[in-house]
């Protein structure tokens, strides 16, 4: 089992689509895969068309005193199945910090799924805190998202330090990458041409700003599904396949 | 993946879905016909380790799926469809299929082409939380025509995490709409349909004898169920599907005419020297086939015995090989296309098939197979045990053949009798025998492999003489036979010993010695 999580301190950057579809491209691939949505904000589990509800709350969740496995769903894609997101997650950080070492919790409680599934996606909250902690503690790669901005480059350099801090940890690797990138945009090219000069080196694929991304909300579907031949469903193929033969 | 397990009903009509439409909100996905064939070996080896392995077109590529009870477990897309477990793409697959069919050949065995409809039950946030399908099949034997049409099934699939719907579902089919469950899976309807029966062959002798029935019926039965067995591997070791079709044929042979020899005074002497006669000539001129098989399926092990350096050399080997082995294929088929084969197979039907005689004057003919049985199996016992008695380390070769034969005569006796004696005692006995014989028959094979390698090294005319290196690969390849077949012997005193402990004696006694 191979655990990624969509990760950037920043919101708004693409996460949760970049979790939706490459999941689904795992799936399709053959991949038992589940996705996690771990944001309370539930936009992945709204994609899916999925209750937003998790018997139990984070609370029982994080305590391990509810069979994480029985709150799994099956989305609408074969091999596809997705743990939802609750608003209790909102809390979740409050949650963690009342366990022992709250920061391999996460990872714990992915253990019993290991048999089950071969990917497991993690959607994160935006922030640093308790949450991001066991997630990187949970998972083998990040991806981490990023508009090419001067900002967001700053961020790359934050999580790097705040990785770097806790001192040796087991190895996880970094896997940023742009997204709603505009190629009229002189600032963009540029940013994404220095990609390479990062902290952490950028992916090469480039997820391009594209209304049909925006358009997953309305439509409720991984963009692969309704806008299959579109760019923005070429460049998750071509990211899903660069994550796969980095890993 | 949990998800339960997905319910099927008889449904033979669309009057059932339009009522459920009506209750459900419902939607419908068109789904192309599928055509599938379904693959295995002669003696369904998958079916037999419960997996089955589908293929079919799409567009200019072959899609496989490895199936077992549960489900998918493995699938690949291939330009073409491959025909031996080695010849598939490294990886998961292929050493799953491997395990289960070893040398054996898949051969396309059943059609199957389906119609389906694909239903999907919706919630209020038109998530999909119920699946169904409707289908309709036929099936057909591989390499026919007609094919027969399959009861139509509704497959109700449960979600995960949706386990209220589904049951919300299930409940109205069964008790609103009174259908019916299937237990029968779709696979057992479709060979049956087509005709095929996975249980029908088996390399293995399976009679079961009554310990009163007459010794000359019972021996007839035995020698039946033979004939059968070297009827349905005619045809694919004259095609030369693959080399286990004629190694079954010739076991079927060898235990015919070990039975002839080794059920005495059973049958009359004319038909009886006669018949030996036959089955002896059969063995013959299926030998030299099986010897070079054998060769070629070994070839692989001694590549990787040998250093490096003189592998390549075994290449024009392999190919030596192959050339002799097309030749003598060539004049094997030519016998058993032959009026003797022929006349052999008649003679031989008929005289199994004639009632036995009222009055006889042979001795063992009219008397209760146990009791012959028994004699038989005791009488053959001794005799390993006595050779095997007076073998030590300077005794020849040749008596370690001769103990390897013997062996093999009371296997055959134990495995004909089976059915006479408890099961597990037999088995036990038989387990015990096996290791030695592994033994004897591993000292045999690098004695016999010696011998006609260096043969081959020796013979080739100008035409064909094999190079330089391969000479010197042989040379090498002997060495290490040789070794092999030395260890062979240093293990046969040990494995005697075992088998001819006390338990094992105290049993043959007691099932087999007349007091």
């Amino acid at each position: 089992m191979t655990v990624y999580a969509t990760y950037n301190i920043k919101g708004g950057v693409g996460k949760t689509a970049a979790a939706v579809n490459l999941a689904y491209l795992s799936a399709r691939d053959g991949h038992r895969t589940l996705l996690w949505d771990l944001d309370p904000q539930s936009a992945a589990t709204y994609y899916f068309r999925i209750k937003p509800k998790v018997k139990g709350g984070g609370r029982k969740l994080v305590r391990g005193k509810s069979d994480l496995a029985r709150r799994i769903r099956a989305t609408d894609f074969e091999g596809l199945d997705l743990l939802p997101a609750d608003f209790s997650y909102r809390n979740l950080d409050l949650y963690l910090d009342d366990q022992k070492k709250p920061e391999r919790r996460l990872s714990r409680l992915l253990k019993p799924l290991r048999k089950e599934y071969d990917y497991i996606f993690l959607d994160c909250p935006p922030s640093i805190s308790l949450v991001s902690e066991s997630v990187f503690q949970a998972a083998d790669a990040l991806l981490v998202p990023m508009i090419p901005t001067t900002l967001s480059l700053r961020t790359s350099e934050q999580l790097r330090s705040h990785l770097l801090q806790g001192g040796p940890r087991r190895r996880l690797r970094i896997y940023p990458f742009f997204c709603q990138v505009d190629r009229r945009k002189n600032l963009h090219k540029s940013i994404c041409a220095a990609g390479s000069e990062m902290a952490y080196p950028a992916l090469e694929t480039v997820i391009p700003s594209s209304t049909v991304v925006e358009q997953m909300g309305v439509r409720r579907k991984p963009v692969l599904e309704f806008a299959a031949r579109s760019q923005a469903a070429d460049a998750f193929r071509q990211l899903w396949k660069e994550v796969q033969s980095r890993s | 993946m949990r998800s339960g397990t997905a319910r099927i009903y008889l449904c033979s009509s669309r009057e059932p879905l339009d009522r459920l439409k009506k209750k459900f909100a419902i939607r419908k996905e068109v789904q192309p016909p599928e055509r599938w064939t379904l693959y295995d070996s002669f003696d369904w080896r998958l079916f037999h380790a419960a997996l089955t392995l589908r293929a079919r077109r799409e567009n200019s590529s072959w899609l496989l799926q490895l199936r077992n009870t549960n489900g998918l477990v493995h699938r690949l897309t291939l330009p073409r469809m491959r025909a031996f477990a080695r010849e598939f793409p490294q990886g998961a697959l292929r050493r799953r299929l491997e395990a289960e069919l070893d040398v054996r050949r898949l051969l396309p065995r059943l059609r199957l082409h389906s119609t389906r409809e694909r239903l999907r039950v919706v919630d209020g946030r038109r998530k999909t939380v119920c699946r169904l399908q409707w289908s309709r099949a036929r099936a057909a034997r591989a390499g026919t025509r007609q094919s027969r049409q399959l009861s139509a099934r509704l497959r109700v699939e449960p979600l995960r995490g949706y386990g209220k719907p589904f049951q919300e579902l299930t409940r109205f089919l069964e008790n609103e709409l009174g259908l019916q469950p299937e237990p029968r899976p779709l696979l057992e309807e479709a060979l049956q349909a087509a005709g095929l029966d996975p249980q029908a062959y088996s390399s293995k002798v399976r009679v079961t004898l009554e310990p009163d029935l007459r010794a000359d019926e019972a021996a007839r039965c035995i020698h039946r169920q033979l004939l059968a067995n070297i009827e349905a591997n005619l045809e694919g070791l004259v095609a030369d599907l693959d080399p286990e079709f004629l190694h079954d044929f010739r076991v079927a042979v060898r235990r015919t005419r070990s039975a002839l020899a080794q059920i005495k005074g059973v049958f009359a002497r004319p038909s009886l020297r006669r018949f030996r006669r036959e089955f002896s000539w059969l063995g013959r001129v299926t030998g030299p086939v099986r010897d070079l098989d054998v060769y070629l399926l070994n070839l692989p092990g001694y590549r990787k015995d040998l250093p490096p350096d003189t592998r390549p050399g075994l290449a024009p080997l392999a190919e030596h090989l192959q050339r002799l082995k097309r030749d003598e294929h060539r004049k094997m088929v030519a016998a058993l296309g032959s009026a003797r084969y022929r006349r052999l197979i008649r003679g031989w039907k008929a005289f199994l098939s004639r009632p036995a005689p009222g009055r006889t004057t042979l001795p063992n003919a009219a008397r209760p197979i146990r009791e012959v049985a028994s004699e038989r199996i005791w009488r053959a016992y001794r005799k390993v045990i006595d050779r095997g008695r007076s073998i030590d380390v300077r005794t020849a070769p040749e008596k370690l053949h001769r103990l390897r034969i013997d062996c093999k005569k009371l296997r055959y006796l134990l495995e004909f009798f089976r059915s006479l004696y408890p099961a597990n005692e037999v088995d036990r006995l038989v387990s015990a025998l096996k290791k030695l014989q592994d033994n004897l028959g591993d000292y045999n094979d690098y004695v016999v492999q010696q011998a006609t390698l260096e043969s081959i090294a020796a013979e080739g005319d100008d035409s064909h003489r094999l190079p330089a290196e391969t000479l010197l690969s042989v040379g090498r390849l002997l060495e290490r036979l040789a070794r092999k077949q030395q260890g062979e012997r240093n293990r046969f005193s040990k494995r005697f010993a075992v088998f001819s402990n006390r338990e094992n004696s105290a049993t043959f006694s007691n099932l087999f010695e007349s007091r």
